[in-house]
């Protein structure tokens, strides 16, 4: 299957997954639901490797992509207060649209009699949830910790599944993927001077009595920098063992780098 | 009787399901931990697990085998109350602070995912895939119900079916699959795993027939909430069908809905009006006839301690008040 094939198939799979993702009432009042195409990629070349029937690729794709969207869906759910008829609509069938796309992972697995699968994908709610809450309830957590928890809420869907079908290669790919990307949006954000979750964690483990924000910033970049270089080496030595369908997985994580500004200071650096 | 009075030989067996409830639930975050105990220990009738096991005991009787499906079908129904609390933003559920309002919604958020996520790995451990068939579609449709019934808030133009396709997705139908899954992990013949399921169905669709009724009737003391909250989130109940067969009252409470919010003197009003026009009586109605049905279902059954059970249970919410 060359670069192109597979290309083909992941169109396929995003409309099979958006057709299940539509519903007309919750799209009227629903931020559109935005499917991972990397983690969907990576889902579907991990599990080309073991000998399955395409309709079972495709029931194990969809099934983990759907979990994921639930799971991205409730995320969305915060606790500011609403006054307005619509914003009160959108918060509460954003709620029911996550129930609902979780349902449906259940449903699909129920019809192709996979329990074993049922299980892992459920404990891997389980530990994202955990992590979840790490994260969010804890502002003065170590750095470490609060990449630890990035690891496991971006990747344990996928460990997990790579695990199911005994694919220890992958399950490394996967982690250092997904967490690599994470730190490379994030990376992006800072750039762009916006404020997030991990910014907040990040200036807590700092004085920040020292320097202004332009300090701050670079002080915050370089910390995020030090785990995407990690991630990129170990990235690097796990492909090497995978010559042939990490290549796309490649290009992709080359133009999250490039819109990141990471390798570019790097190499400005270096010069 | 009490309810407990009802099924109190199944003291044991429920105790085993409460232990298994607690340990499932076992989180490693602290506030994960918390949350998911503070709604374990809001108690609650426990009905789901006792139709699961009274189910079961026309067949092979196992409860270990049997507690897969107990267990499961009650921390289902307990991630919906988590997650349904953000969506109508309550702040009391049985007037206890709710998870969203004693943490925010996000922790509610989360705390619902897990606890399903966890009935669900628990439950994969009961190797009856008719079971999974069964318990995926009803979850499905039921997460359709409620996106349903926000669709239908406040629409007065809805149909009297409108409003029984709501409540059986949102409360027969896990009564229903209770019951129906207790005679499948029984392994119980097919012709009593059905009647058990119609029984299940009727049952619960009286059960909430009579939640909406007891809407207008119980005081806020009884309900833990305030009397008539489910008109003031513009859900039509039964009751309301029948009090809206007058133009007038539909007219004022069209008008009503179209000036929102509502002032507390004007629900009273409105609460007064359908228990003048007979609403409740004849919502009662509907409620005995779906109950009969069930009696019936029962019926067919071979008379065993658990039919005596079934039959006590669905009297039993043919008359409480609260």
């Amino acid at each position: 299957m060359n670069n192109n094939d597979i290309g083909r198939k992941i169109s396929e799979l995003l409309l099979q997954i958006n057709q299940k993702l539509q519903h007309p009432y919750l799209m009227r009042f629903i931020d559109e639901p935005v499917i991972d195409e990397d983690k969907l990629l990576l889902t579907y070349i991990m599990l080309k490797d073991k000998e399955l029937s395409e309709i079972e690729l495709e029931y194990y794709a969809v099934s983990t992509m759907l979990v994921q969207v639930a799971l991205d869906t409730h995320e969305k759910i915060n606790s500011h207060d609403l006054t307005g008829e619509y914003d009160k609509k959108n918060r509460q069938l954003t709620v029911l649209a996550g129930d609902y796309y979780s349902s449906l992972y259940y449903y699909l697995l129920s019809e192709i009699k996979d329990l074993s699968m049922i299980r892992t994908l459920a404990q891997a709610i389980q530990e994202i949830n955990e992590n979840k809450m790490q994260y969010y309830k804890n502002e003065n957590q170590s750095i470490e910790n609060s990449m630890e928890n990035i690891h496991r809420i971006e990747s344990s869907l996928l460990l997990k599944t790579a695990e199911h079908f005994h694919l220890p290669l992958w399950k490394g790919i996967a982690d250092e993927f997904t967490f690599m990307k994470r730190m490379l949006m994030e990376r992006k954000s800072i750039q762009n001077n916006t404020y997030t979750p991990l910014v907040a964690k990040i200036m807590n483990q700092f004085n920040r009595s020292k320097g202004g924000w332009l300090s701050l910033k670079n002080q915050i970049l370089e910390v995020i920098d030090s785990y995407i270089l990690h991630s990129k080496i170990r990235l690097e030595k796990l492909w090497a063992e995978e010559p042939v369908m990490h290549l796309m997985l490649e290009n992709r994580i080359e133009q999250y780098i490039e819109q990141s500004g990471f390798r570019v200071k790097k190499y400005a650096e270096e010069g | 009787m009490k309810l407990t009075t009802i099924y109190s030989h199944l003291r044991n067996d429920l105790s085993t399901i409460e232990n298994d409830l607690e340990k499932t639930i076992e989180a490693q975050h602290s506030i994960l931990q918390d949350a998911s105990i503070q709604l374990l220990k809001a108690g609650g009738k426990r009905i789901r697990p006792v139709f699961v096991l009274l189910s079961a005991q026309f067949g092979k009787y196992d409860v270990d085998r049997v507690k897969r499906a107990a267990v499961a079908l009650e921390l289902i129904h307990m991630a919906s109350l988590v997650h349904d609390d953000v969506i109508d933003d309550a702040s009391l559920r049985r007037g206890k602070s709710t998870i969203k309002a004693q943490w925010d919604n996000r922790v509610a958020m989360y705390t619902g995912d897990y606890i399903f996520a966890r009935s669900l790995e628990y439950i994969t451990h009961l190797n009856k895939l008719e079971a999974h068939k069964v318990l995926s579609e009803a979850i499905t449709e039921m997460c359709l119900g409620e996106i349903e019934q926000i669709r239908e808030q406040y629409d007065l133009d809805q149909n009297i079916r409108d409003y029984f396709r709501r409540i059986k997705r949102k409360t027969a139908l896990l009564i229903s699959v209770s019951c129906e899954l207790g005679a499948l992990a029984g392994d119980a013949e097919l012709h009593v795993q059905r009647q058990l399921k119609q029984f299940g169905y009727n049952v619960g669709m009286a059960f909430q027939i009579t939640d909406d009724i007891l809407d207008f009737t119980s005081t806020e003391k009884q309900l833990g909430k305030p009397a008539g909250g489910d008109l003031q989130q513009g859900n039509i109940t039964l009751p309301v069908f029948f009090a809206m067969r007058d133009p007038d009252f539909k007219a004022r409470l069209q008008s009503v809905f179209d000036n929102q919010p509502i002032p507390q003197n004007v629900m009273e009003k409105l609460i007064r009006d359908i228990k003048a026009m007979g609403a409740i009586e004849n919502s009662k109605g509907i409620s005995d006839r779906y109950l009969k049905k069930a009696y019936k279902a029962l019926h067919q059954l071979p008379d065993n301690r658990a039919k005596r059970s079934l039959k006590q249970i669905a009297e039993y919410i043919g008359r409480r008040n609260y």
